[in-house]
């Protein structure tokens, strides 16, 4: 060792240095067999230098994925750039343990003339980890989504059932009104015609009328039917999970300005009903509530449920302007909105909501808050 | 015999009248009301009376007004009328007294024979 010139320890020195480096580095000839390896290399391999010797080829020391890729991609790149990065491999140990490594390579002649190529090896098994678990997390997150999306299909669903229940409720009562007048209006015409000049001409007339109104009810009862067929299954469910999920769907439509404060009373306090259908009303109350005082300088909406005489009542309050007391008697009427844009149904399927459970919802000035408060009272079994 | 007084309950003022143009006819004596709220402060009504009861009004609904009636030991027959009966309505109005249902828009003959039927 001491026969060695300066210049040779120098170089001694570095090949040591190079041997134990944090990384695997290999220098490769032409053909692609290995000229050296450093130790670290050797060591990922789980073999010994001796066993790589000048007959290994650096593909022998991959997958069989990995060489082919070598072969067809790396390699052909070496020739054509000279230089490739961060290209990902598998080594393959003596025992058969797969090492993923980055490879970083260039190709270049050296000093005594022979074409060489250094492959720089960056282990890289913690990256693999967590980009499993990166992975892993995707796929929940997809899952999780997929079931969000899941729940808002059924929640869409439930609204157009609700406008549809709501649409065919709110003609059968606005139609039966006339047609009950119509109807009696005619019989009595009927009555007090009875046994006049040329009577019993008109009076089958007017009982044939009678009848064709009378018929269009029974087709206005057909309508109605097709969306009271459309109930969907009732469940127990807390009322504070309810108010919770109401609060969350009213968020992924459109960020709240205002955090509502909730208060439940007890706090296991349970209703029985169709939690989407539920939660769709104190969704649309919670929005409106919202509407409503974000105008206010520092806007509060206040939910609070109770147990009241065998009644569940759930109560959304504002500190907004309030409901104005012309609109007030037909607040809950299909087709009929304070708001542009909107088409008066949201409160209208909210009625509909409450009264296939059983409830009843009303409202009136909010005596804590100012604005409006809306009460919904549901029997504490109540169902579809 | 006298007909008793028929109180005609329902917001919609065509079917008030036609109504009372009809229960006229049959000899009834007639009085008609906009609401719940009109009907109660009418005043006591007659054991006799008949109370002809719209269900959905919007200031106070028939449920809400025939439970009035009853707090009050009205023993008025009341016949409800509605467009869309369903069983838990139904069953509800029964438990507060309810003595019969018509639902619109019904025959004449079936009006009269729900009177016949609760007339003392």
């Amino acid at each position: 060792m001491n026969s060695l010139t300066p210049e040779g320890r120098q170089r001694r020195r570095l090949l040591d240095l190079m041997d134990c480096a944090p990384m695997g580095y290999a220098v490769l000839r032409r053909d692609g067999s290995l000229h050296y390896a450093n130790r670290t290399l050797v060591g990922w391999l789980q073999a010994d230098s001796l066993s790589l010797g000048r007959d290994t080829a650096f593909t022998d020391l991959l997958t069989r994925a990995s060489r082919t890729y070598f072969d067809t991609h790396v390699r052909p790149l070496l020739t054509v750039a000279g230089t490739v990065e961060e290209i990902a491999l598998e080594l393959q140990s003596a025992t058969g343990e797969r090492v993923p490594v980055l490879l970083n390579a260039s190709s270049h002649g050296s000093e005594e003339g022979e074409h060489l190529t250094q492959l720089a090896l960056q282990r890289v098994v913690e990256r693999r980890r967590y980009e499993k678990e990166v992975l892993s997390e995707r796929r929940r997150a997809e899952d999780a989504l997929a079931q969000l999306q899941d729940v808002q299909l059924q929640l869409v669903e439930t609204m157009q059932i609700n406008a549809m229940a709501t649409l065919s409720s709110s003609l059968a009562h606005e139609l039966n009104q006339p047609l009950t007048a119509v109807v009696a209006t005619l019989a009595a015409v009927r009555h007090m015609m009875h046994n006049g000049p040329g009577s019993e001409r008109l009076q089958l007339a007017i009982a044939e009328a009678e009848q064709e109104a009378l018929r269009a009810g029974e087709i206005i009862r057909r309508v109605r039917s097709i969306g009271e067929g459309a109930v969907a299954t009732a469940t127990t469910i807390t009322v504070a999970e309810l108010i919770e999920g109401a609060i969350r769907s009213v968020g992924a439509v459109m960020p709240l300005r205002v955090s509502p404060e909730v208060s439940v009373r007890p706090a296991n306090l349970q209703v029985h009903g169709n939690v989407l259908q539920l939660q769709y009303v104190l969704a649309a109350l919670l929005q409106n509530a919202a509407e409503a005082s974000a105008a206010s300088v520092t806007p509060r909406v206040v939910v609070s449920a109770t147990e009241e005489a065998g009644e569940i009542v759930i109560s959304i309050s504002d500190n907004g302007e309030g409901v104005d007391a012309g609109v007030r008697a037909d607040l809950f009427r299909a087709f009929l909105s304070t708001k542009p844009q909107r088409r008066g149904i949201s409160l209208a399927n909210c009625r509909t909501v409450v009264e296939a459970h059983g409830g009843r919802i009303s409202e009136t000035d909010s005596a804590d808050l100012g604005g409006a408060c809306f009460t919904i009272a549901l029997p504490e079994r109540s169902g579809t | 015999m006298t007909l008793p007084t028929v109180h005609i309950v329902d917001d919609e003022p065509a079917v008030r009248s036609s109504l009372a143009m009809l229960v006229g006819c049959w000899g009834y004596d007639v009085q008609t009301h906009e609401g719940g709220p009109a009907l109660l402060d009418s005043g006591q009504l007659d054991p006799v009376d008949i109370v002809l009861l719209d269900i959905r009004m919007p200031d106070m609904n028939g449920l809400e007004v025939l439970t009035h009636l009853r707090d009050r030991a009205s023993t008025s027959p009341v016949i409800m009328m509605t467009g869309h009966p369903d069983q838990q309505m139904r069953s509800e109005a029964v438990k507060r007294g309810v003595n019969g249902f018509l639902e619109k828009p019904f025959q004449a003959d079936e009006l009269k024979i729900a009177l016949q039927q609760v007339t003392r």
